[in-house]
């Protein structure tokens, strides 16, 4: 293995990898068992990098595993912003959840929630979603030097952000490293905090063990028992509860 | 501000007219879309403030072991799609003149963002539910909601 000045070269190498914009990286070729075509099943394991030595690999955490390069990883290069990464074992791992919002397959489930086929197919799907999102008529990107995800917590990162003002779908990557990161669909409160603030996803503190307890503010009613009890009208009665207790 | 129906189904109209166009309302007229999304965000948070014992039970239920971590994001993932489709539903109504009197409920700010939070800590944890980090950030979200409620 190459050595400079006693530090493994690999590992210069992927310091500079996240300091810098990302690439594939061609020393990272793939282990002979990765299929070179996509197929199916949510089993699939994610498989070390033949540059890579088993030691490196064995010590990654699961997250910094899912960033591993794969060889159908997608770049996202627009003139003036961030180059972007949309890894492929990432993208595997966020399809189930997050799939029906860049126009797969879904079933929705008895509490609601969607899920898609976890596959490789499905995995690259959504990844050509997420690289045509700079090319949708109304996208947005947030990559300013303030722009944060999960602001205020232990798990915040400088990120950018591609929004789709149309479906309010967001494509999240980490500004650092420029991998992606996750995908969903933008409440308007997290709509609007992302176009003030620049940050979203932070739950302003909820699960931090600092007690949120925000006064009203913004908007303020005219309140009077009749509207509080009868203001609503409901669009679905297994949705709205009109009682306001 | 004081809320105003009036305006807001009007800024929704305005909305919709961009929309028809393939435009942007936030990029065409940032202003106006924001006081929409003010007023939207008085509906969501309304949504959830009448949903709120839901997520209540729903954390007892994690907390107290009778439902996994798995079980128990899928179900916040789901709750919150729910209730994003009732907004929709209702703002639809709401644009078409369908509803009467709509007023914000000013105690449905005590638990702003609670939700959003909650689904993107269940988001950056897929998979990875079953430790004490997640556990703890629950009990905690759980607390503050408590405390909230308390405060009604």
């Amino acid at each position: 293995m190459c050595q400079l000045s006693g530090i493994d070269a690999f590992t210069i190498l992927r310091e500079l990898g996240r300091l810098n914009a990302p690439t594939v990286d061609p020393r990272f070729g793939l282990n002979p068992t990765t299929p070179s075509r996509p197929g199916s099943g949510s089993t699939l394991q994610i498989t070390r990098p033949t540059a890579m030595p088993h030691q490196e690999f064995d010590g990654l955490t699961k997250e910094d595993r899912r960033q591993v390069p794969h060889h159908h990883d997608k770049i996202i290069d627009v003139e003036g912003h961030p180059r972007l990464r949309v890894g492929f074992w990432q993208s595997r791992y966020k399809v189930p959840d997050h799939g029906s919002l860049h126009g797969l397959p879904y079933s929705v489930k008895n509490n609601g929630g969607t899920k898609t086929e976890k596959s490789d197919d499905t995995a690259l799907a959504m990844m050509q979603s997420i690289e045509d999102m700079p090319h949708r008529p109304n996208a947005i990107w947030f990559d300013q030097d303030e722009a944060i995800y999960q602001g205020g917590t232990d798990r915040a990162f400088l990120a950018v952000y591609i929004f789709d003002d149309d479906t309010k779908v967001v494509a999240v990557f980490n500004k650092q490293t420029g991998n992606f990161v996750t995908t969903c669909q933008l409440t308007e409160k997290q709509e609007t905090e992302l176009k003030g603030t620049h940050n979203f996803g932070g739950g302003e503190g909820w699960f931090s063990g600092k007690v949120n307890n925000l006064p009203p503010k913004g908007i303020t009613s005219i309140n009077s028992f009749e509207n509080d009890v009868m203001g609503i009208t409901p669009v679905d009665d297994s949705q709205i509860d009109n009682s306001n207790n | 501000m004081t809320y105003n129906q009036q305006r807001h189904v009007q800024l929704l109209k305005r909305s919709q007219d961009f929309k028809n166009q393939g435009k942007s309302f936030y990029k065409e007229s940032p202003e106006e879309s924001l006081e929409l999304s003010s007023y939207n965000i008085a509906v969501e948070e309304k949504i959830f403030w009448q949903h709120r014992y839901k997520v209540d039970e729903l954390m007892q239920d994690f907390l107290n072991r009778k439902i996994d971590g798995q079980e128990f994001c899928d179900q916040v993932f789901g709750l919150r799609r729910n209730l994003m489709i009732a907004r929709n539903k209702f703002l639809i109504q709401l644009g078409a003149g369908e509803v009467k009197d709509f007023q914000p409920d000013p105690r449905s700010k005590k638990l702003s963002g609670f939700l959003d939070g909650l689904f993107c800590y269940c988001d950056n944890s897929m998979e990875d539910y079953e430790n004490d980090q997640f556990f703890n950030a629950m009990q905690n979200g759980f607390l503050n909601f408590q405390k909230a409620l308390n405060e009604e």
